[in-house]
């Protein structure tokens, strides 16, 4: 089969892998027919996350048609349309049974700070990724999810991460009535986050980005103020005077380990020296611009070695800081619900699609942010069937 | 608008007006609706309709489900474990078995514990090297890699040409002024 696979930072191309098969009874194969690229994806794709292995196939946000399915899947069925939430998990564990699917025990050998994703490195598991045409999806009656009819195929692969991941980075900033909330980060997961701030009843959101027209797009998609913060001196005075030096109730930071606005965090966590766990610029300016006994949120993904974070300011300003991936499963309903309603359309935030097969290109456009990209769609080629 | 004028350090920046307003006062918080304005508006307002609310859904389990009963995947190479782990989790990923002296890298960063940043930039290495193996691998097999391809920089060309011109031109500039230091130091 044709698949998308790793040769090094900056580089991926496509190539013939063997078919996935049954590795474990719970396991189905799963026809992909649509694939995004995430922008966690360009942390492998930087080099920026360990044991990210030469051949490994990226991909965590897919949705595809079950092809085969092992002996004890009972729920899954051969032709079943489905999405597949980007965390792996059994469904069962002590975690899983509190609703943290992306805290799952059971899949993960490589790590046990990280639960199981897919083409994520072996740091999560060692499993490839829907950047392909097919792909292994282990314990399939929980992982594979029936896409609700009137849902499309656009708007589903839009729901195994970016969009219930943005709706949590909301729900884990305890929003109330009236609140003020600023969202780090304007690509799909801040876009979204800011759309369910909404849903949340704040008061107001405000998002900051570097690139203007991500914030033209944030504008219109999520209704939100925006702030490039390359045109202010200083962020966190900005903030707080903006809120009458108050301080925001709530910061979101959808941005994660490869953050600009900070030459020294990015010296030390990504060129040259790899010695952090990425930047943590977003982190910083969120604990600096919420109030005293704000919360911040934050949802963007960083390396599993130390950063540097000011966690001074935070517990002189008693701040409530939450975190984790996002429990896709769990979001998932309440997710479908709000597209049903009208309130949001996911797919509104892809900007190109692209064959698997210029996939290379793909990565580079996203890296780079040429030709105003938001969010590329990549359509496998898979006309024909394994069976 | 009001402007800070005292004090600060930032007086010109302050002396500008902020686009976005000031914090709401009580009275308007409890009064907020922009539900005419924007669909879906406070919609999940009521944190019980939240599905992360409360976030643990089974407060009070014990530990006996930690790893389930299942049939354990069989491994097919070497799996590296963390030390972390009570026993090979029933279920795991088999891409990219380890190989090669990246291989003996990644065995030997799977002996420290996730607290120990050994582990984590010995598998930076091992990646790296990882990297060089899979050039050679290449070669071996008569396929030399297409870097350009597989870095997608046809895509630069065709979004991005001025900058690409920018940068041809001033590392041109640089190539010819470093040729030009080499010459008048040779006489």
């Amino acid at each position: 089969m044709l698949a998308m696979t790793y040769r090094g930072p900056y580089r991926v191309r496509v190539g013939q892998k063997p078919m996935p098969r049954i590795e474990h009874p719970r396991d189905a194969i799963v026809r992909v027919t649509r694939a995004c690229i995430c922008g966690s994806d360009l942390h492998l794709y930087h080099g920026l996350m360990p044991d990210t292995r030469v051949g490994h196939t990226f991909g965590h946000e897919f949705v595809g048609v079950v092809e085969e399915v092992g002996s004890e899947v009972t729920r899954a069925k051969i032709g079943d349309r489905v999405l597949v939430p980007f965390n792996i998990f059994c469904g069962e564990c002590y975690f899983c049974q509190k609703g943290l699917y992306g805290n799952c025990h059971n899949v993960n050998p490589n790590a046990t700070a990280v639960g199981g994703i897919y083409g994520y490195s072996h740091t999560t598991g060692g499993y490839d990724g829907g950047q392909a045409q097919f792909v292994r999806v282990p314990f399939a009656d929980t992982g594979a999810i029936p896409i609700p009819e009137g849902i499309s195929d656009d708007d589903a692969v839009l729901c195994t991460d970016a969009y219930p991941t943005g709706y949590q980075a909301a729900e884990m900033a305890g929003i109330k009535r009236g609140d003020s909330v600023v969202v780090f980060g304007s690509g799909p997961v801040g876009l979204f986050a800011a759309k369910s701030a909404w849903f949340m009843g704040a008061g107001r959101v405000l998002i900051v980005d570097e690139y203007d027209y991500r914030l033209d797009f944030a504008k219109k998609f999520a209704q939100a103020e925006t702030l490039n913060f390359r045109n202010v001196r200083d962020i966190v005075w900005y903030l707080k005077r903006s809120t009458d030096f108050l301080g925001f109730d709530a910061a979101i930071d959808a941005v994660g380990c490869e953050a600009r606005g900070s030459a020294m965090q990015r010296l030390l966590g990504i060129h040259p020296f790899k010695l952090m766990g990425g930047v943590a610029t977003a982190i910083n300016w969120s604990i600096d611009g919420v109030r005293k006994g704000g919360v911040v949120s934050i949802i963007g993904a960083y390396g599993p070695v130390m950063n540097s974070v000011k966690i001074g300011d935070a517990m002189n300003k008693g701040l409530t800081i939450r975190t984790n991936q996002a429990s896709v499963r769990r979001n998932l309903p309440r997710c479908f619900e709000h597209i049903q309603a009208g309130h949001i359309r996911p797919s509104d935030v892809i900007t190109h699609r692209f064959p698997l097969e210029e996939i290379s290109e793909a990565y580079h456009m996203m890296a780079s942010k040429l030709d105003g990209m938001i969010k590329p769609l990549l359509v496998p080629s898979n006309t024909r069937t394994m069976h | 608008m009001r402007t800070q004028t005292l004090g600060s350090s930032s007086e010109d920046r302050l002396a500008r007006p902020v686009p976005g307003g000031v914090s709401l006062d009580t009275g308007q918080r409890r009064a907020t609706d922009r539900g005419a304005e924007i669909a879906g508006w406070g919609s999940d307002l009521d944190p019980t309709t939240r599905p992360g609310v409360p976030r643990d859904k089974a407060p009070d389990i014990g530990a006996e489900s930690l790893y389930i009963d299942v049939t354990p995947q069989i491994p097919p190479h070497r799996i590296h474990k963390s030390t972390e782990h009570g026993q090979l989790t029933p279920v795991f990923g088999t891409s990219c078995p380890p190989h090669g002296l990246s291989g003996r890298l990644r065995d030997m960063a799977y002996r420290y514990s996730e607290g120990r940043p050994i582990r984590w930039m010995t598998l930076i290495l091992a990646d790296r090297v990882d990297m060089v193996e899979g050039v050679l691998q290449d070669f071996a097999r008569l396929r030399p890699p297409n870097v350009v391809r597989e870095m997608g920089l046809a895509s630069e060309w065709r979004y991005n040409r001025k900058g690409v011109v920018k940068a041809a031109a001033v590392s041109a500039l640089i190539g010819a002024a470093y040729l030009l230091l080499r010459r008048s130091r040779k006489r």
